[in-house]
């Protein structure tokens, strides 16, 4: 990835979550993937913070990442972009959820989830495996696997972003 | 004993890390590639509950009162724990914190450990220790209205959101919670008089030239006031003779009741190197004095 697309990426910004806090830096650093290739993905974290103000009201900062402690909420960035000159189809950009870390949802453009890392679709359509030898109802926790199919063909030069909302356990 | 309380936080120091990655397929080929790693270190957040485990009034006898208490480490780290505690006057004193190991209430020098520098060993995240902290009384009167222990983060206190760079486990951050890192519980004392019997001296000197100058020949009348705020099965009061004075004998008196210098019947005897006054059983809020006088050789 070059330093140009590298910067691109950032100035996409994060556009499908509100961030209060524009100012603040990422929590986590994106750097940009090593391998080659035409299409680059990139992966950032943000710690999100609810803080009660003195006039009862509650806003939203951003701290961190060093400063996550269980119970913060974090969305999961990932960021693409097509570097190559022609254009590609069939994008599918995967993440599985973090270990310590529980699903919540997406503020726009909802991935489709999977509870077992095979089987993916929208969230009240799976079921998870109970003790007794039944299923129940997915639950946003039991979601293991996020991806999102990238509709029509990604033009050369075109990038974008998809987030995730989840929590530290 | 230890209790731990289960608990689902990731603990402080905990490494977590994201990679997604990207699939295409073009043609008749499809490749996948991962994403940069980005990590998370879990900061280690600092809390910590500190409650009675009764609910007995409190009062302070001349043997000490034990008040048992409860320190919950209900941060997500490892974490030791200084104990501060402060009675609201001095009429008493803290003899010692120590860890309740056997649960007991109570401080059992075998069993349990004193905490000589006032902070508990590391507890594991949600690890609650018991405490007993033991109070002597200090005065005549226990006046005291109660007992404030406070506990803070051996690693830093202070309003929630405080951040200690790199203080946390594993080299994390370690951030203040919603207690600031801080638990205090008052614990109310009863004003019930401490048992604890008080003696008095008091002395006057009447020279044989009437003067009050210690000098030869002068004769030296000791008071003694035995104050016994509790009750006592076997109270006894003995005071030596000073060096360079003479026991006078027969001087020996028991609230103004002469007694005789022999071991004998009554409470009293005296010889040439002290007095002994035995008291016997004696009731709360009540006055001994005992009497007598020395020539000075």
């Amino acid at each position: 990835m070059t330093t140009r697309s590298l910067a691109a990426v950032f100035a996409a910004g994060v556009a499908c979550i509100a961030m209060p806090a524009p100012a603040a830096e990422p929590a986590t650093a994106a750097r940009p993937a090593t391998s080659e290739g035409p299409l680059t993905v990139t992966t950032r974290m943000m710690v999100e913070r609810r803080v009660a103000a003195s006039d009862g009201s509650t806003r939203t900062t951003v701290v961190p990442a060093a400063r996550a402690v269980p119970g913060d909420r974090i969305t999961v960035v990932v960021a693409y972009r097509n570097t190559g000159s022609a254009a590609l189809g069939n994008v599918v950009l995967a993440n599985p959820v973090p270990r310590n870390v529980a699903y919540r949802g997406a503020a726009a453009e909802a991935p489709e989830v999977s509870v077992d890392g095979k089987t993916y679709g929208a969230l009240a359509d799976l079921r998870v495996a109970t003790p007794d030898g039944g299923t129940r109802a997915a639950g946003a926790a039991d979601v293991t696997h996020v991806r999102w199919r990238l509709p029509g063909t990604l033009a050369a030069g075109q990038g974008g972003e998809r987030a995730f909302q989840a929590v530290l356990k | 004993m230890p209790v731990n309380t289960a608990r689902a936080e990731t603990r402080a120091g905990t490494l977590v890390t994201n990679v997604a990655t990207v699939t295409v397929r073009e043609g008749e080929g499809t490749y996948s590639l991962p994403s940069n790693p980005v990590a998370m270190l879990v900061a280690e957040r600092l809390d910590v509950a500190l409650a009675r485990t009764d609910d007995v009034a409190i009062d302070v006898p001349a043997e000490g009162a034990a008040i048992p208490l409860r320190l919950t480490n209900t941060g997500n780290g490892r974490e030791a724990f200084e104990i501060a505690a402060r009675p609201s006057d001095a009429s008493v004193a803290v003899r010692l914190i120590a860890i309740d190991a056997d649960g007991d209430g109570r401080f059992d020098p075998a069993v349990d450990r004193v905490l000589t520098d006032r902070r508990t060993p590391l507890l594991d995240a949600g690890e609650a220790v018991r405490l007993v902290v033991l109070l002597d009384p200090a005065a005549e009167r226990i006046t005291v209205a109660a007992l404030s222990v406070e506990a803070r983060a051996a690693t830093g206190s202070g309003p929630a959101g405080t951040a200690f760079a790199k203080a946390g486990d594993g080299g994390a951050t370690a951030v203040t919670g919603s207690t600031g890192a801080l638990a205090a519980v008052a614990v109310p004392i009863g004003v019930r008089a401490a048992a604890v019997p008080v003696l008095s001296k008091s002395q006057s000197v009447r020279a044989p030239d009437g003067s009050s100058r210690p000098v030869t020949g002068a004769v030296v009348t000791y008071r003694l006031e035995a104050r016994f705020a509790g009750s006592s099965a076997a109270a006894r009061i003995d005071d030596p003779i000073p060096a360079g004075t003479a026991y006078l004998p027969g001087s020996l008196m028991l609230d103004a009741v002469p007694l005789t210098d022999a071991a004998d019947d009554d409470a009293g005897r005296a010889d040439g190197r002290a007095i002994s006054v035995a008291l016997g059983p004696v009731g709360g809020f009540t006055t001994h004095t005992v009497q007598f006088q020395v020539t000075i050789r």
